[in-house]
């Protein structure tokens, strides 16, 4: 006997024809002559146990000492050879995925073993290609490609040829080609290793179609009849397409009634094959109508509810199942004695199948009473019932609310509980359209049966104490039957993370006498322990192997956890550095040990995105010497974001956007720009946080004034659960503030805003969020809580100090039994106080100055805050003005150091990424947190289209104020991307 | 060339090259090696009968075996006892000799007896799988083992590299 590999190889060689049979029967007496040196158990021994000499890794005929291929060989010089590390070796190359093929030679060499390990790489095949005669009629070759990329994709694997040959002769085969010759073969090409896979095709002779015999009558004459399926003798024989335009003819039939219409075709090939001889059996069936009589039916559900054209058959199953289902229908609205019997009648050539339809009288829930429930509260169940009192009683309803009542009072460990059932008829004497019934249900509660003791058994590698802790079934709690099958899969679990992947839990119970009291055991059988042997890495480029170990919550050694590895495949696809990231096991000798191949394909390094768009919407213009007004602000915008992803392998990444928006309203800053880079440094000191630093430039456009700004900050943020999340700031920043709309004259406006045109701001900010939102640009369900914290000083190196707060709070609900409408509402609460210092006003007097910087402090009004107001033109003012006034006599505005936003908004879809929304937003800007006066909200109400684009959510809000005030517009209306909050 | 090949079958100091071990086949992700087979026919776990090319049948049994164990996987039947895996062992034991016969052949192909005894154990779950699946009259059974085997083959993304023909040339 040989090795396998021997085997095949003097099988493949095909006997060595050629060979006389004298030099076989020498060679064959030589080889018994040296000991049976050719048996494989044989040859494997004579190197078993003697020491290696070396160890070579080939590649195609050339030698590799590439670092990944090395580390994974556990043969080595100098150690005695053992089988066990070559199985091992060769399962590790192979799992690379990167060969094909792997096998192992060994040569004595002076009673020491060299060790050959023969690697066949993987062949992407880049191209298919035909050749051969395949111009003949009928032969697409772009078909038959895609029947191959249809089922194994662009790059089929080289070891699918066999597969893929036959798909390409059924292909040719349905064009008429019942034999075609198609001999695969591989282009190989080496660095890069790559593959051209060609099928020799020839077609051979094409079948054509020879005597076509129709049995039975087709509607129509034959001529016709073959016309309409595209027959004609000497034409090529083509399998499939006559079976498609059969299924026409079959379906155009029986749009016209002719529901049981049939046919069958049949091909006898000649001896050659060259010629088929068809039969095509035709059963035309009669012409059907279906009619109801007697009480109507809608018009909408007849075809559900008698379905004998999508069948495409009315035999007497289907038409009982249809009396049924009529039935059902109408006992579900309240007809208990519905009957809807059918008939079948056969007039000139025609069926006529009659439902004779009589809904009977309708049962109406006069009395639903329930009663025996002497520990549970009817309060505990009665909103889960379907009846009520003055529907139509439907037995199904009742049935569903003897469930629920049982199913609750097992959950409450009354095993036993049983709900019967009466149906009593109110009046003898009812009225004909309507009866009146009483429901009455009684429940029988049995014994309430309570847990006793809880044991298992079989448990070696988990303690009872945590065994226990999986377990919700307590002693003392209620039983329930329900919950006994959740412990035994949460018990299996827990084994399975541990790596018993075939470890079966049982519960067994045993009960008391009177069924009150129970005990449970859980018996366990926990087979053997699969570790992690090896985890291969390979596919990464760029990224380091450390940042994916990382990622990964197995390593070599553990347990093989199917949650652990889960966990793994969603961390490494939460880099976001890769295109896929996979691992798979894979199992080699040991059944008790599994390699992980994490492979993994990296995404493109830079990314590049870009946009435009326009923002309308209704902003203030100062109007010199009068009250301002508000305009049309038309503002087109466009962005540009350029990423660099996995700098230096270490998932670290650096991000530049900026954005720009030019209005139409005149100023010196026309141009609104945003410039922002961003390195990001994730895990910073080997914690779970992440450090960004960001370098900010930027010029926008406020109502009362256009500011500048060049910043650098320093964040740090970390999750602290999987909803919960905290972030650290250090800012420093720039600011110069121009085109300032208020008047120096102005007596509300603040001396900081005089003394302080530009400034540098030194802050630290914190803030802690929690984000349950299903989705963050257009939830339909979930909570959003922010809160933050900034502070500023002249200790840190601020020339302005002050301390400010805001919170935010959302909330987003779909309402029950609607159309996906949520409500969505939201709070918003700003507050800000400045620290004193000192300064000279336009008298020389030194005053104190609490103030914060204008462009520091809130405002409100405009598409995200209060609709219905302009920009920033939301604010308290008085007649006359008063010093704490966030607007000025021009309605200009101030801003303020208290800033209160309400909103509530329902959101309604109502075809395809179309909704309306109706909204009311209140809330205002007050000077001082003091001043926060409730009773002063301006408020605002009004509605919205929302259109769901590729791009986000686009909106149209128009906003109506409710008590406007002298000089204020009434409407005030905005075009914008995303949701208001 | 005759007179070459004797020579070099009579030359006892010659060095020759033995394919020591190979991967035969890809099931699964399992893989199955050319130490596999030998195991396989060596402990008496697969038979080859009688057949031209014994790898061959073998190496398709240990498919088929490995397409069934995908499956038996996906629906844990019972855990043998450790007592029916010990009489799996002992009935392997007793085709050998003695203990170093035994012990021989494991290292021949690779495997110790921890692995031996999971083999058998898993053997032991395939068959209770097939018992609890199949549990009908012996004609009826083996043409739906038939069946159902033809279908996890169809399924079973089976890699055989045994098969030369099913490769490109």
């Amino acid at each position: 006997m040989r090795t396998a590999g021997r085997t095949l190889h003097h099988g493949g060689r095909g006997g060595q024809e050629g060979k006389s049979f004298l030099l076989r029967l020498i060679l064959c007496v030589l080889c018994v002559l040296r000991g049976g040196e050719l048996t494989s158990f044989a040859a494997v021994s004579d190197y078993l146990g003697k020491p290696i000499a070396t160890v070579r890794l080939v590649i195609e005929g050339r030698e590799t000492t590439e670092a990944l291929l090395t580390q994974v060989v556990a043969t080595s010089a100098g150690q005695p050879l053992s089988m066990v590390q070559v199985r091992e070796t060769v399962a590790h190359l192979f799992s690379l995925g990167r060969f094909e093929g792997v096998s192992v030679d060994a040569t004595l060499e002076n009673g020491r073993v060299a060790l050959r390990y023969d690697l066949v790489p993987i062949h992407a095949v880049a191209r298919i290609r035909f050749d051969g005669p395949l111009r003949a009629p009928g032969i697409d070759q772009g078909a038959l490609r895609r029947a191959i990329v249809d089922r194994y994709g662009v790059s089929p694997p080289l070891a699918r040829a066999a597969d893929i040959t036959r798909i390409l002769a059924d292909a040719l085969g349905a064009r008429g080609y019942l034999h075609p010759a198609i001999v695969p073969s591989a282009e190989l090409e080496h660095s890069p290793e790559r593959a051209t896979l060609v099928f020799t095709i020839d077609p051979g002779a094409r079948t054509a179609i020879g005597t076509i015999e129709i049995v039975g009558e087709p509607s129509v004459t034959r001529p016709e009849f073959l016309a309409r399926l595209g027959l004609t003798t000497g034409d090529p024989y083509q399998r499939e397409a006559l079976n498609a335009r059969i299924q026409k003819y079959i379906e155009e039939r029986r749009s016209k009634g002719y529901f049981e219409a049939r046919m069958v075709s049949a091909a006898r090939l000649s001896a050659d094959e060259r010629v088929a001889d068809l039969t095509l059996t035709v059963a035309p069936g009669p012409r059907v109508r279906v009619v109801f009589t007697g009480d109507a039916l809608p018009s909408d559900r007849r075809t559900d509810l008698v379905p004998a054209e999508r069948e495409g058959s009315v035999d007497e199953d289907l038409l009982e199942d249809s009396s049924n289902r009529i039935e059902e229908y109408l006992r579900g609205l309240g007809y208990r004695d519905a009957r809807a019997p059918h008939t079948r009648a056969e007039t000139d050539g025609e069926l006529v199948i009659a439902f004779d339809v009589n809904r009977g009288q309708q049962f109406k829930v006069a009395t639903y009473e329930i009663s025996g429930n002497a520990t549970l509260p009817l309060t505990e169940f009665e909103s889960a019932l379907r009846l009520r009192d003055g529907q139509a009683f439907s037995d199904s309803r009742l049935d569903a609310d003897v469930q629920t009542i049982e199913d609750l009072y097992r959950r409450r460990g009354f095993a036993a509980a049983r709900v019967t059932r009466a149906v009593d008829i109110v009046t003898p004497t009812p009225p004909p359209a309507e009866v009146p019934v009483a429901v009455r249900t009684v429940i029988s509660e049995g014994p309430r049966t309570t847990v006793d003791a809880v044991t298992f058994t079989g448990q070696q590698a988990l303690s009872e104490a945590a065994l226990r802790a999986r377990a919700a079934l307590r002693v003392g709690a209620p039983y329930v039957p329900g919950q006994l099958a959740v412990d035994r899969d949460a018990i299996q679990l827990a084994y399975q993370d541990l790596g018993y992947e075939s470890a079966s839990v049982g519960a067994r119970t045993v009960f008391s006498q009177s069924d009150t009291h129970v005990a449970v055991v859980f018996e366990i059988h926990e087979g053997p322990q699969v570790f992690v042997d090896h985890v291969l890495i390979v596919g990464n480029v760029r990224t380091t192997t450390s940042t994916i170990e990382h990622a990964l919550q197995v390593k070599t050694g553990d347990p093989f956890s199917l949650s652990a590895i889960n966990e793994s495949q969603r961390r490494l696809t939460a880099l976001g550095l890769f295109r896929r990231a996979r691992i798979t096991e894979l199992r080699h000798g040991g059944e008790t040990a599994r390699d992980l191949l994490v492979t993994i394909e990296e995404a493109p390094p830079t990314t590049l995105g870009y946009g435009g768009g326009v923002e309308i919407g209704h902003v203030v213009a100062a109007q010199d010497g009068s009250v301002a007004g508000e305009r049309l602000d038309v503002a087109p915008r466009a962005f540009i974001e350029i990423g660099r992803r996995n700098v230096f392998g270490k998932n670290r990444s650096i991000n530049v956007f900026s954005s720009v928006a030019f209005h139409s309203q005149e100023s010196s800053a026309n141009v609104e720009y945003r410039a922002i880079g961003t390195f990001r440094e994730p895990r910073v000191f080997n914690t779970s946080a992440d450090a960004f630093i960001n370098a900010t430039f930027e010029q926008q456009r406020r109502s009362s004034f256009n500011f500048s700004r060049r910043s650098l900050s320093a964040d740090i943020a970390r999750k602290l659960s999987r909803v919960v999340s905290i972030t650290g700031t250090y800012q420093i920043q720039r600011t110069s503030v121009f085109d300032e709309r208020l008047d120096d004259a102005d007596p509300l406006k603040p001396l900081i805003d005089r003394l302080f045109p530009q400034f540098r701001l030194s802050s630290f900010a914190s803030s802690l969020i929690r984000d349950t939102r299903d989705d963050p640009v257009d939830p339909l369900r979930g909570e959003y809580t922010s809160v933050s914290a900034q502070l500023a000083g002249r200790a840190i190196g601020s020339e302005i100090g002050f301390a400010k707060s805001f919170l935010t709070a959302q909330l987003f609900r779909t309402l029950p039994r609607t159309n996906r409408i949520v409500l969505a509402a939201s709070a918003r609460v700003g507050v800000a106080s400045g620290f004193p210092r000192e300064g000279v006003d336009e008298l020389g007097n030194v005053v104190q100055i609490v103030a914060l910087p204008q462009s520091e402090r809130f405002y409100a009004g405009g598409d995200t805050t209060i609709r219905g107001f302009a920009l920033d033109r939301v604010g308290t003012r008085h007649i006359p003005a008063q010093v704490n006034d966030t607007l000025d006599q021009d309605l200009l505005p101030i801003g303020g150091n208290g800033l209160v936003v309400f909103n509530a908004e329902l959101r309604a879809p109502i075809v395809g990424g179309l909704g309306v929304v109706g909204f009311v937003d209140t809330g205002n800007v007050f000077s001082r947190i003091s001043e926060i006066n409730f009773m002063e909200l301006r408020t605002a109400v009004g509605s919205g289209v929302r259109y769901k684009s590729p791009f986000g959510p686009i909106r149209f809000d128009l906003g109506f104020k409710v008590n406007r005030q002298p000089g204020e517009g009434l409407t005030a209306w905005f075009i914008s991307f995303g949701q208001a909050f | 060339m005759g007179i070459a090949l004797v020579a070099a079958v009579l030359a006892g100091g010659v060095v020759r090259a033995e394919t020591i071990d190979r991967v035969l086949a890809v099931v699964a992700n399992q893989l199955i090696t050319q130490s596999d087979v030998t195991a396989a026919m060596e402990l008496g776990l697969q038979s080859a009968d009688a057949a031209a090319d014994p790898v061959r049948i073998v190496l398709s049994k240990l498919i088929d075996r490995e397409l069934v164990l995908a499956e038996v996987d996906r629906y844990a039947p019972a855990e043998p006892t450790a007592e029916a895996v010990d009489r799996e062992v002992l009935r392997v034991r007793e085709r050998f000799r003695s203990q170093a016969e035994l012990d021989a052949a494991l290292a021949r192909s690779g495997i110790d007896e921890k692995h031996l005894r999971e083999t058998l154990r898993q053997d032991l779950r395939l068959r209770a799988y097939l018992d609890q699946r199949f549990s009908t009259a012996a004609g009826r059974r083996a043409s739906l083992i038939d069946e159902w085997m033809t279908g996890l083959r169809r399924r079973g993304g089976v890699v055989d590299l045994y098969l030369s023909d099913a490769r490109p040339r």
